[in-house]
């Protein structure tokens, strides 16, 4: 199943992955933070396609996209 | 030490500790980080497109299997850090010289991939000297020219590049043109050099467009790889902190007013125009002058 | 070339008047040496009441157009002639003599009995103030000059201080020592000279600027006079905690 995994060390919580998913289903974690103070994004529910967007838009290269 | 991804993509080893295990045996990676990238968080804020633009570049370092062989030089401002970021050789170049210490390494080791990473105020600002004389001489480096039309380590003060009535930390009622003058477009300046063999200006607002970034910026570094000439590849940029701007409205502000100034697309490429080199473009545009046009005695 | 050394904020923008003005009547650029914490310190400013620009010296000489009014004048800095440089290279020094005898400027605390004599600029002599009170309040004659130009060095007020006693100096700067030869050749021998320097934008405290002073004033300073230039500081060294931003961190 397509779904991308989140790497807490590098993302900063900036939301252009949430933004640029065509499925819409990344989200930021209000409930978590990084270790540097952030809420990092995360796939909050199916129907990721593997298209990479997120991983193409993220200025961290927090994101793993695995299929 | 890392290895460059040659067909199955997998993680960096440093990235394997921490989320290999949430990965099961019976997946593959489709996109990871690539090998050329340190672990180190980057002083980036977030949603800033010099991230975007340090991947494509790692990517293409990886792609093409140069990490051995390349050595980067890294500008003063927001990107100064960018030798904490690369696995490969990186010098930290004085502001706005970054062409020259590339020229300096690129001649010493011709065999070496040597790339020059610089923002608005060190290329076109105090460097204008400096990126005009590399790219007339003709040097075969390669060149990534971040525009965001602002200073923006120093606090968001207006750069050459900053749009007219754009407000900044020094034209804080809007720049007036009548007074500091216009923008400049480096593209098209440098368009029109013998030395050149390649500009192209790109941007990452959108998923199409990160991938065209990440090919003009995969070509400028063929080029160096083949011997064509001197390529640089312009990227307009966001600086969602000094704009003022969430991430995603920097990027509207870009489509906006950015792109009608700065329009993208390629301003010169001496291979699609049938030519292998830029010495090849120069000494046909000179065909009418009879000493340009001397072969040299061997 | 006339450099002034600003401690404060306020300074900074009062110095910049008077630099402008010394620019100005002597025809000699000049220098604000601040450093980056002092350029990126906040603290109020009073600004000076705006000038006419009439009352500014007339210039005859400027190339502002002759109006048919006067003969031409040429601003150039190239002499073919070796004899007509050479004159015009002793003509500037003595508008420099000028420059030197009227424009020293400083500030002195505590100086009217000082035996030792701290000599800081800029940001050191913010912490080298507190370091010469504490010294005095544990009973140690100490004094901070503090040098305002520091072209044209205040030589006068080292002279002056060494005619009233004072018999070690201790050039204390954010730097390697790039005043302490300034002192040397101003005290001439008169008295001992020693540094005390930190770089790399680390602060000492005034705890640690009062044990250079403590340690002149034992008399056994590690930096004899008789060495020009000043490489190591009369304390060791201290160890360093390393870098936070290491790669991989």
């Amino acid at each position: 199943m397509a779904r991308i995994i989140v790497d807490d060390v590098f993302c900063k919580g900036c939301g252009l992955c949430v933004a640029a998913c065509p499925k819409g289903v990344l989200a930021l974690d209000q409930e978590r933070i990084t270790p540097k103070g952030y809420h990092p994004a995360k796939q909050v529910k199916d129907g990721c396609i593997a298209c990479s967007s997120c991983y193409l838009t993220c200025p961290d290269v927090a994101i793993t996209v695995v299929k | 030490m890392a290895k460059p991804n040659a067909g199955t993509i997998t993680l960096p080893e440093y990235q394997q500790e921490r989320i290999g295990s949430q990965i099961a045996a019976d997946e593959t990676i489709k996109s990871a980080r690539p090998h050329v990238l340190t672990d180190v968080v980057t002083n980036y804020c977030p949603g800033c497109t010099h991230g975007i633009v340090n991947r494509l570049v790692a990517e293409c370092i990886d792609e093409l299997g140069i990490e051995g062989k390349t050595v980067g030089i890294a500008p003063v401002g927001c990107s100064v850090m960018m030798y904490n970021f690369f696995n490969c050789d990186m010098i930290e170049a004085a502001h706005g010289r970054a062409p020259a210490v590339a020229t300096g390494v690129k001649r010493v080791h011709p065999e070496n991939v040597v790339f020059a990473y610089q923002g608005d105020g060190d290329l076109a600002s105090i460097g204008t000297a400096e990126t005009v004389h590399a790219a007339t001489r003709g040097e075969k480096i390669t060149v990534i020219f971040i525009n965001n039309a602002i200073y923006g380590m120093t606090g968001g003060q207006m750069a050459p590049t900053s749009l007219p009535n754009q407000v900044t930390q020094t034209s804080p009622y809007g720049r007036d043109v009548s007074k500091v003058g216009y923008p400049v477009r480096i593209a098209e300046l440098l368009s029109t050099l013998d030395g050149v063999a390649y500009v192209e200006r790109v941007t990452c607002d959108s998923r199409k467009h990160i991938m065209d970034a990440k090919k003009a910026i995969k070509k400028a570094f063929q080029n160096q790889i083949d011997g064509v000439g001197y390529s640089l590849v312009e990227v307009v940029a966001t600086c969602p902190t000094n704009w003022g701007m969430t991430p995603q409205d920097a990027f509207q502000w870009l489509r906006e007013n950015m792109l009608p100034y700065y329009p993208l697309g390629v301003y010169k490429d001496v291979v699609a125009d049938g030519f292998a080199t830029a010495a090849e473009a120069a000494l046909e545009r000179a065909k009418d002058c009879p000493i340009a046009q001397q072969k040299k005695e061997d | 070339m006339p450099v002034f050394a600003p401690s404060t904020v306020q300074e900074m923008a009062d110095l910049i008047y008077d630099a402008f003005d010394i620019a100005d009547e002597y025809r000699t650029p000049t220098m604000i040496l601040a450093d980056g914490m002092i350029g990126q310190m906040m603290e109020p400013v009073l600004l000076p009441p705006e000038r006419d620009l009439s009352s500014l010296p007339a210039k005859p000489w400027a190339t502002s157009g002759s109006k048919m009014e006067r003969k031409h004048n040429v601003i150039n800095s190239l002499y073919l002639s070796p004899n007509e440089l050479e004159n015009t290279n002793y003509e500037r020094f003595e508008r420099y003599k000028q420059i030197i005898e009227k424009h020293q400027r400083q500030e002195l605390m505590m100086c009217d009995d000082a035996e030792i004599v701290v000599v800081a600029f800029g940001a050191a002599s913010r912490i080298a103030r507190t370091a010469v009170r504490d010294a005095r309040a544990k009973g140690i004659k100490a004094g901070l000059l503090r040098p305002i130009t520091l072209w044209p060095y205040p030589t006068k007020a080292i002279d002056e201080l060494c005619e009233n006693g004072a018999r070690a100096f201790l050039s204390v700067e954010l730097n390697m020592g790039q005043m302490v030869q300034d002192v040397r050749l101003a005290v001439n021998g008169r008295a001992t000279v020693d540094f005390y320097g930190r770089t790399g934008g680390v602060l000492p405290t005034p705890e640690e600027v009062l044990e250079a002073i403590e340690t002149v004033a034992a008399g056994d300073p590690v930096v004899q006079s008789s060495e020009v230039g000043a490489v190591g500081s009369i304390l060791p060294h201290p160890k360093h905690r390393k870098s936070t931003y290491e790669r991989g961190e």
